[in-house]
């Protein structure tokens, strides 16, 4: 993706996700295609639900998650 | 554009990929043109390469499922591959679109020659003459004890006979 292309997505959400719906990194990962169409169809809470699954099976939680990144970026 | 030919439109191409002797045409070319607005077409030009995807194995060896880390694996649709130490079981873990984790487990299995036709006919009869012996046995059996049957009450009339 060109700085062109980069500053177009950033105006144009749905034509972001199918440029990365295209990329063949995304298209052969299951994980990133149910992000990315959940995120399409606004589905906070299938979105929700994963960040739960994916917290559990590394044995922490959404909100240690949240507040690791907010420590790391200096908002805590 | 006067002077320059109607049909001549400017491609992007990218400096390094170059003919060295076409080079320093174009590149005079290019800032001799580039007043008269230059249509660089990005999005033709610029076509992403599909490159055959190299799938590399990712894993190692353990003593035990219980000792499989989450973050040893990938989370870019690719699978790892967890052999145990004594190679009972191969562990294959990857992560469903869900979020959660599968494990398919592979176990060993001994590499048996198939059966040629002649090791079958000679199982079938073998089979066929047993079933037959045990046949011939059970109806034996049978007649031996309506036999030893029939003698019981004879020698009890001896007896009263004799008696």
């Amino acid at each position: 993706m060109n700085p062109m292309q980069l500053l177009q997505a950033m105006f144009n959400p749905p034509a972001m996700i199918d440029q990365f719906m295209r990329n063949p990194k995304i298209a052969n990962n299951p994980l990133a295609q149910n992000v990315l169409n959940m995120y399409r169809n606004g589905d906070v809470q299938g979105l929700q639900q994963m960040a739960e699954n994916i917290s559990k099976e590394k044995g922490t939680t959404v909100e240690q998650v949240s507040n690791d990144i907010k420590r790391h970026f200096g908002f805590m | 554009m006067p002077g320059y030919g109607n049909n001549y439109v400017m491609p992007y191409q990218n400096p390094q990929t170059m003919n060295p002797v076409q080079f320093p045409v174009q590149t005079a070319m290019q800032t001799y043109q580039q007043p008269v607005q230059p249509q660089y077409n990005y999005a033709s030009v610029q076509q992403p390469v599909v490159q055959p995807a190299v799938q590399e194995i990712s894993g190692r060896f353990v003593p035990s499922a219980e000792n499989i880390v989450p973050n040893e694996i990938p989370m870019n649709g690719g699978v790892a591959l967890f052999p145990r130490n004594d190679l009972t079981e191969i562990y294959v873990k990857s992560w469903n679109k869900e979020g959660t984790i599968k494990t398919v487990i592979y176990k060993p299995s001994e590499d048996e020659k198939p059966m040629s036709v002649e090791d079958k006919i000679k199982n079938e009869i073998s089979e066929m003459f047993t079933k037959r012996f045990d046949d011939i046995t059970s109806k034996l059996e049978e007649l031996s004890t309506t036999i030893s049957g029939f003698n019981k009450p004879s020698n009890n009339r001896n007896k009263k006979e004799g008696e």
